[in-house]
């Protein structure tokens, strides 16, 4: 888990992106031009680096599922682009974007839905092969699908191409949802919480099977969860998004251990240790997550900030605190 | 005050018995959070259905005594449970944020409970209500509120309320906390801790998240595949873990406060529980098995006061 692997050219480069949700109203506000949005991603400025693993955590509904959809072109910005190895998104015309499609893959949280259960596991793994176009012979495609069911250790694959996911457990179908995404030599994966639905026992093989196969394929990760002590086991960097904008991005061991954001030290004081002597610290945070529909202006975390000040009313800008470690307040380290 | 010897449940499924619950013995004194961990499918939530009689009809109580004082509530009348459920023993089930209904305001929510259980004037029902929503850190002028209107966090809390509209003695919670953010989580956890201090309420804590047990519980029972593999006082499992399953649990939990250090896992799954199962239900997974794990079945040890063990080579294997 060094981060030496990481070199310093952004393989996804995420600008200043946004993504709204229109929300139903009613008849006279429709009229009246009162249109509501969920802003679900607001204004994000993000690079993913060659060769490292950048977790995005949070807590449900501050848009890093979103902000991964956007990135996999499976939904449209509102603004702002995203480029892939320097070539626009959203822009790129078809073959490009065939190029990149096999490029960009996906693992995703529940390996019971992910799967299609009529499907044999061959079949399933096979599947972006055919859809990209790949699969022109048989006993190539045989020989991929193979290959790619030995390298996330479901040995042999013999035995396991003719089966069902039924007939798989949790800990092995997602070692199939991750030969699938393997299986066309992608160069970067979006992994959306792919160890939450599964037992604490297995969760441990999953995470050092992914971490294995970044380095043996090259891989590089957009880990999303929103466990911190797994996206600080698995990633080389962090970044915390708090409705729908980053507030702190940096080395993950920097992140865990020397926290800028109130946010960041909420949610890290908020999680249980695993250490039955330990006095749980107070949590510094007050109130609940507000809706994304009304984002508060100024700071968007102001209103649940105990070191709030007047500064605070004007949105503060993500700044270098120290070296590669970046956070959105105003306070830094000041009096927090 | 609660005592649970040797309970027995199966499930009558197409392929034959499931052996879900398989001699589960452990006990519950007043003031105390006990919690029972381990994986899906460990018979856990079977446990805790058993102790309230609210098990679907395929299961079946093959043996095994669960003493609530001097009554066994397993041979208890359905006309005797009705007395227990809710105001001796009450529950909050997996997921029962989402079973809350959408069309009531949460307060008739509440006042139903409280009704099916006793009789209570308009004025008396309003004041358990109004004290109800402030044990659990509601805001009292949302009681007629619709549960869309809430927070997971708060619909959890009016969970909680029910749970208590009856003063019971004992409450079960059933993965209170999976389904919440990390933050919410922590808040409920606390309220957990103030209830159980000013009500010296006694709970059982069912949940696959050691870090929270180690958060609350004063006692863990670590159940794998329908047995108790290890019981113990919080810090004695913690601290000195006997059985290869439990030191695994534990190991497989990432640190944030210490060292990065390796995470270690399981290989291999929990056993069919319907067909021919080892002796020694960890037999197959364990790094320390030997023949005798898979021909004799590991009797219950006791290692220390208040904390037991089952396995052969307990005391060689733990350091």
């Amino acid at each position: 888990m060094t981060s030496s692997i990481a070199s310093a050219q952004p393989i996804i480069e995420v600008r200043k992106l946004k993504k709204l949700f229109k929300i139903r109203s009613g008849f006279l506000s429709g009229i009246m031009g009162k249109e509501k949005f969920v802003h679900a991603v607001d204004g994000v400025t993000l690079d993913i680096f060659k060769g490292e693993v950048l977790s995005l955590v949070g807590e449900s509904g501050c848009g890093k599922t979103t902000l991964s959809r956007l990135i996999l072109r499976l939904l449209q910005p509102t603004e702002g682009t995203i480029t892939f190895n320097g070539q626009d998104l959203f822009t790129a015309n078809k073959d490009e974007m065939r190029k990149m499609r096999t490029q960009i893959q996906a693992v995703f949280q529940d390996p019971y839905a992910s799967l299609d259960p009529k499907k044999t596991i061959h079949q399933v793994v096979s599947e972006p092969l055919i859809v990209n176009g790949l699969n022109k012979d048989r006993k190539q495609t045989s020989a991929r699908v193979n290959a790619a069911l030995a390298s996330v250790g479901l040995n042999p694959p013999r035995s396991f191409v003719t089966k069902f996911p039924y007939e798989l457990s949790g800990g092995q179908r997602q070692r199939v949802a991750v030969a699938r995404a393997i299986v066309i030599d992608p160069i970067f994966i979006v992994a959306d919480e792919p160890v939450s639905m599964l037992d604490v026992s297995i969760r441990a093989e999953i995470l050092t099977l992914i971490l294995n196969l970044r380095q043996r394929l090259n891989l590089t990760y957009l880990f999303i969860t929103h466990d911190l002590a797994v996206a600080r086991y698995v990633s080389d960097r962090m970044a915390v998004m708090y409705l729908g904008k980053v507030m702190e991005v940096g080395p993950a061991e920097d992140i865990c251990m020397k926290p800028v954001h109130p946010y960041t030290r909420a949610l890290l004081s908020a999680l249980p240790t695993a250490d039955p002597r330990k006095h749980h610290h107070e949590v510094k945070i007050k109130g609940e997550v507000p809706d994304a529909v009304d984002i508060p202006t100024g700071c968007r975390f102001q209103p649940r900030c105990l070191y709030a000040t007047e500064k605070c009313r004007e949105e503060p800008m993500l700044v270098e605190v120290e070296k590669d470690h970046y956070a959105a307040c105003h306070l830094k380290n000041e009096s927090v | 005050m609660l005592n649970v010897d040797g309970l027995r449940v199966h499930y009558k499924t197409g392929q034959g018995l499931l052996k879900a619950v398989d001699g589960v013995s452990f006990s519950l004194q007043k003031g105390e959070i006990v919690g029972i961990v381990g994986e899906s499918g460990c018979g856990k939530t079977t446990v805790a259905l058993s102790l309230v009689r609210l098990l679907p009809p395929v299961a079946r109580i093959l043996g095994g005594k669960v003493m609530l004082h001097d009554n066994n509530i397993l041979t208890a009348t359905e006309e005797q449970m009705r007395l227990v459920r809710w105001r001796k023993i009450s529950m909050i089930f997996q997921g029962a944020l989402n079973s809350l209904n959408p069309v009531l305001p949460v307060k008739e929510q509440i006042a139903e409970a409280i009704e099916a259980h006793e009789h209570l004037s308009e004025k008396e029902l309003d004041e358990r209500i109004d004290g109800l929503f402030k044990a659990v850190g509601l805001d009292v002028s949302r009681k007629n509120n619709f549960p869309h209107e809430f927070s997971g966090g708060m619909k959890q809390r009016v969970m909680i309320a029910m749970a208590l509209a009856c003063n019971p003695e004992i409450v079960i919670a059933d993965e209170p906390t999976t389904a919440l953010d990390l933050i919410v989580q922590y808040q409920i956890l606390e309220l957990i801790r103030d209830l159980r201090r000013k009500l010296q309420l006694s709970m059982i804590l069912i949940t696959h998240d050691l870090s929270v047990v180690a958060e609350i519980c004063d006692k863990v029972v670590i159940m794998y595949a329908g047995k108790v593999v290890e019981c113990g006082e919080i810090c004695q499992i913690f601290e000195k873990p006997k059985h290869p399953y439990t030191r695994a649990l534990i190991w497989s939990i990432p640190k944030m406060e210490s060292e990065k250090t390796e995470l270690h896992f399981i290989s291999g799954s929990m056993p069919d529980l319907t067909g021919e199962v080892p002796a020694c239900r960890f037999f197959g997974r364990c790094p320390h098995g030997q023949r005798i794990c898979g021909e004799v079945e590991p009797p219950v040890e006791n290692v220390e006061p208040n904390h037991v063990t089952s396995c052969h080579f307990w005391r060689e294997t733990a350091k």
